[in-house]
């Protein structure tokens, strides 16, 4: 009887293999916002409509973000779209939308899985797994 | 500039009226062909009762404004009862620098993930009263999962489009179809994606996709699982009972084109069992289970890597964008 590990969607043949991908995840978590926001510049005025600059900033960008600036912000797990924003409410927002992300991804959780011995690409949940580095402040 | 409408809740066929009576009947137009101020159609006009009206001309053109030629329409037809156009192009309507207009009520749609509801190819005022939606992606297990599709694009190197996004109005990409379920089928996407059907003896059968303004079927019951409920959004994930007679799970739930909508429940557990994810209500993104539900419009669906759909695809262009609506999705 083969077993694996799935977290976040991809499979590994270990359990260890899928703690150090949640290990992974947390750093993730504090660093890279563009995984869970998108942001954009946008110029002009809501009497006007807004001109939506196509260039995504980076996480560098929006990590130490410009409060000279308006902004659009998207969630890339919800469905979230607001415009225009301030510096400070791009970072609110990011918060919020990091959450939307971890939730959809599980990030907290590693299913522990039994494969089908004629196709290992099919497969029945055994149990769920909690990650070893603590995910469940980034959770709802 | 010359405006052109484009929306319908009846029919009527065979019409020739001036400009001057639509604009006294329905209070909207005012076109002028040829100087004479006459507006000349052969072929069948649809039009409302609410000012709306959406020309299906049987020459394929027709003269609007200054001189200006269009292809007013494509098919009429109905679909669940609601006006719509399918995977439209702007130029197809206007020309540069005009208005399209898109009436309340009206559906402006796509049944590929690959292809946009509406393609932005010249430059041009969009102004949205209706809805504009992609299409959901696939759940897992019926083929590959699939992320959603866009509403809108605005194709590379089109410069100066304005997009007005009235209130009551709505924009959303289609949702992600929920990620592998394993032995159970996954939730589609809202925006009418079918749910994940495994595929094996005593398996449940993925729901089918809602059409506009419907939800998603509901998945079939497996061997071994209930299947995930349809949604008015993102469709339901399967369920899977480990200890039940049978090696397959429930089906996963359809997505539906109801807008916002509400996301389908997942299958649920039996005492031994997981429960299938619940799908996307309105925007959000489905969630994990059994097998993971669909996501609502523009969201991811459950158990991530599979994206929402983008509200507006800018292909790296600037445009300009007022919402009083609701946009779900990226723009």
């Amino acid at each position: 009887m083969a077993y694996a590990y799935i977290y976040k969607g991809v499979t590994y043949t270990t359990e260890a293999e899928a703690q150090d991908a949640a290990a992974q995840e947390k750093v993730l978590l504090e660093n890279n916002p563009n995984n869970w926001i998108g942001v954009k510049e946008i110029t002009s005025s809501d009497e006007t409509g807004w001109v939506i600059h196509p260039t995504l900033l980076t996480d560098e960008q929006i990590n130490n973000i410009d409060s000279t600036k308006t902004y659009l912000a998207y969630s890339v797990a919800g469905n979230d779209n607001v415009f225009p924003l301030t510096a400070a409410e791009v970072s609110e927002k990011s918060l919020e939308f990091r959450t939307h992300y971890a939730y959809n991804s599980n990030v907290n959780t590693i299913l522990k899985i039994e494969l089908d011995a004629d196709d290992a690409s099919r497969w029945k949940p055994v149990s769920t797994i909690t990650a070893t580095a603590d995910l469940s402040s980034y959770l709802p | 500039m010359a405006t052109v409408t484009v929306g319908h809740n009846g029919s009527r066929s065979g019409v020739s009226k001036t400009a001057s009576d639509f604009e006294s009947e329905f209070g909207t137009a005012y076109f002028d062909a040829d100087g004479s101020n006459n507006l000349k159609i052969s072929g069948t006009v649809h039009m409302d009762n609410s000012g709306t009206m959406f020309f299906k001309a049987g020459n394929g053109d027709a003269v609007l404004g200054s001189a200006f030629y269009a292809n007013l329409v494509p098919s009429g037809a109905l679909v669940n009862g609601q006006s719509n156009a399918k995977q439209i192009t702007a130029s197809t309507y206007i020309s540069s620098g005009q208005t399209l207009t898109i009436s309340e009520d009206f559906y402006v749609w796509s049944d590929s993930i690959s292809t946009p509801a509406l393609v932005i190819d010249i430059a041009c005022t969009i102004v949205n009263n209706g809805y504009i939606m992609g299409q959901g992606g696939v759940g897992a297990s019926q083929g590959s999962p699939q992320s959603g599709g866009p509403a809108i694009k605005i194709n590379s190197g089109v410069t100066g489009v304005t997009i007005q996004n009235n209130s009551g109005a709505y924009i959303a990409g289609g949702g992600g179809g929920g990620n592998a379920g394993g032995w159970a089928g996954s939730g589609g996407g809202a925006g009418g994606a079918a749910g994940g059907g495994p595929n094996g003896s005593g398996a449940g059968t993925g729901g089918a996709g809602g059409t506009l303004n419907a939800t998603g079927s509901n998945g079939g019951y497996g061997a071994s699982g209930q299947g995930g409920f349809g949604g008015g959004a993102g469709g339901g994930g399967g369920s899977y009972d480990a200890s039940g007679p049978g090696t397959y799970g429930g089906g996963g739930g359809g997505g539906g084109r109801i807008l916002p909508g509400t996301g389908g429940s997942g299958g649920g557990p039996s005492p031994y069992g997981y429960a299938g994810g619940p799908g996307g209500s309105a925007g959000n993104a489905g969630s994990g289970g059994s097998a993971p539900g669909g996501g609502g419009w523009g969201a991811a669906g459950g158990g991530g890597s599979y994206a929402g759909g983008k509200a507006i695809d800018d292909s790296g262009v600037s445009y300009t964008l007022t919402n009083n609506g609701t946009i779900y999705g990226a723009t």
